[in-house]
């Protein structure tokens, strides 16, 4: 099943990417490009933006998002929640990451970020998730924000500033690992789409 | 001087009874224009210093200008000021809910004192009971807005890349009943 997801040259260097993962600063982390089976991720594309968007605000952010796709009933997205509920998919993260890890897929949704969208600093530390991860399908840059940037930390453990922003690419596929210091923010979408698949895998 | 139209003991009247019916009231033109333009002056030439807890705030504060025509009006409706801060928000600045610093106090009095500013800049401030919004007050120069704030939080909005070069300011004073 793994294989019908996943172009195999991940599939095949999961050594090299979890000492990628391990060592990234200011904490655990990767960005992979061309991560889905071409035509795959097309296909997520299109089911997505046949759903709806709903208007999120609050003091931390501002972004739009579907219900949690564990409802959803888009055969394409129904495909895709069951494969990121998988043992193999939780099998490979677990594989990369080094950590134990529940299979299911937790709060699967689609978020889009348009012109003043945000989201601002915070650890993501909620329940039992221990990895956070989010499918790109769109590309940003410099010019367009919408970076996840991630934050170093103080001895105390208080957020310092921003060490890597990571920009999305179509197909990317990113994740990092929830902890106390996982401090990160969507930068500020300037006339642009950022158009994502997130969601979480809980700790054993 | 307060604009004279808040002055008279009738309007003075309906205001405590806003206030004592509905818990805020927002006046327009607050501040006759004169006054208002030397208020703005006295806040151009005020040092302002960078306050950031980026898991809270960021935003530039300094020493609120005395005020005693609006102190005076407080008196009116049987508030007494306790304290007073000024607040100046530009592109990227926020204030979030769990500002652990800042306790309101029993009631909140915030002269706006913005220039211009695009409503889509975001910097609203918002006061919540904590299960729902109560109350959104985009900017709006020269008001003044009293809310009784002892059971509310308050934040206000990121400010967006529309603000440009723009400051969003704010004088937050607190005060108790008399």
């Amino acid at each position: 099943m793994i294989e019908e997801w996943i172009q195999k040259t991940h599939l095949e260097s999961k050594e090299a990417l979890k000492k990628t993962f391990l060592s990234a600063v200011p904490f655990p982390h990767l960005q992979m490009e061309d991560f889905f089976i071409e035509g795959k991720v097309e296909e997520i594309y299109g089911a997505l933006l046949e759903g709806e968007f709903i208007e999120k605000r609050s003091d931390l952010f501002q972004f739009k998002q579907t219900n949690d796709l564990i409802s959803t009933s888009n055969k394409t997205l129904e495909e895709f929640y069951i494969f990121l509920s998988s043992n193999e998919f939780r099998n490979f993260m677990q594989d990369i990451t080094g950590l134990s890890l529940k299979e299911g897929a937790n709060n699967v949704a689609g978020t889009l970020y348009e012109d003043t969208d945000y989201l601002l600093i915070h650890d993501d530390q909620l329940d039992q998730r221990k990895i956070a991860y989010l499918l790109y399908l769109a590309d940003l840059d410099e010019k367009t924000g919408g970076s996840l940037e991630l934050y170093s930390s103080n001895e105390d453990g208080s957020p310092k500033e921003v060490a890597t922003k990571l920009y999305p690419r179509a197909n990317g596929f990113t994740f990092f690992e929830v902890s106390k210091i996982s401090y990160h923010a969507v930068e500020e979408v300037i006339d642009a789409q950022r158009l994502a698949i997130g969601g979480w895998l809980h700790g054993q | 001087m307060v604009n004279e139209h808040y002055a008279s003991d009738e309007v003075i009247g309906q205001i405590k009874q806003t206030l004592d019916t509905q818990g805020t009231v927002q006046l327009q033109q607050f501040l006759e224009v004169d006054i208002y333009n030397q208020l703005l002056q006295t806040i151009k030439e005020t040092t302002l210093t960078q306050s950031i807890n980026l898991l809270s705030y960021k935003y530039k504060t300094g020493p609120a200008p005395y005020l005693p025509e609006v102190e005076q009006f407080l008196q009116y409706l049987g508030l007494k000021v306790e304290s007073s801060t000024l607040k100046v928000f530009t592109w990227k600045d926020y204030m979030l809910l769990h500002d652990n610093n800042e306790q309101l106090g029993e009631w909140e009095i915030m002269l706006d004192c913005t220039g211009e500013w695009l409503e889509m800049a975001g910097g609203e401030v918002t006061y919540t009971d904590g299960k729902g919004q109560t109350g959104t007050l985009p900017a709006l120069k020269n008001s003044l807005t009293i809310t009784k704030t002892d059971s509310l939080q308050r934040f206000v909005h990121y400010c967006n890349h529309h603000a440009k070069e723009k400051q969003r300011i704010l004088l937050f004073i607190t005060a108790s009943s008399n």
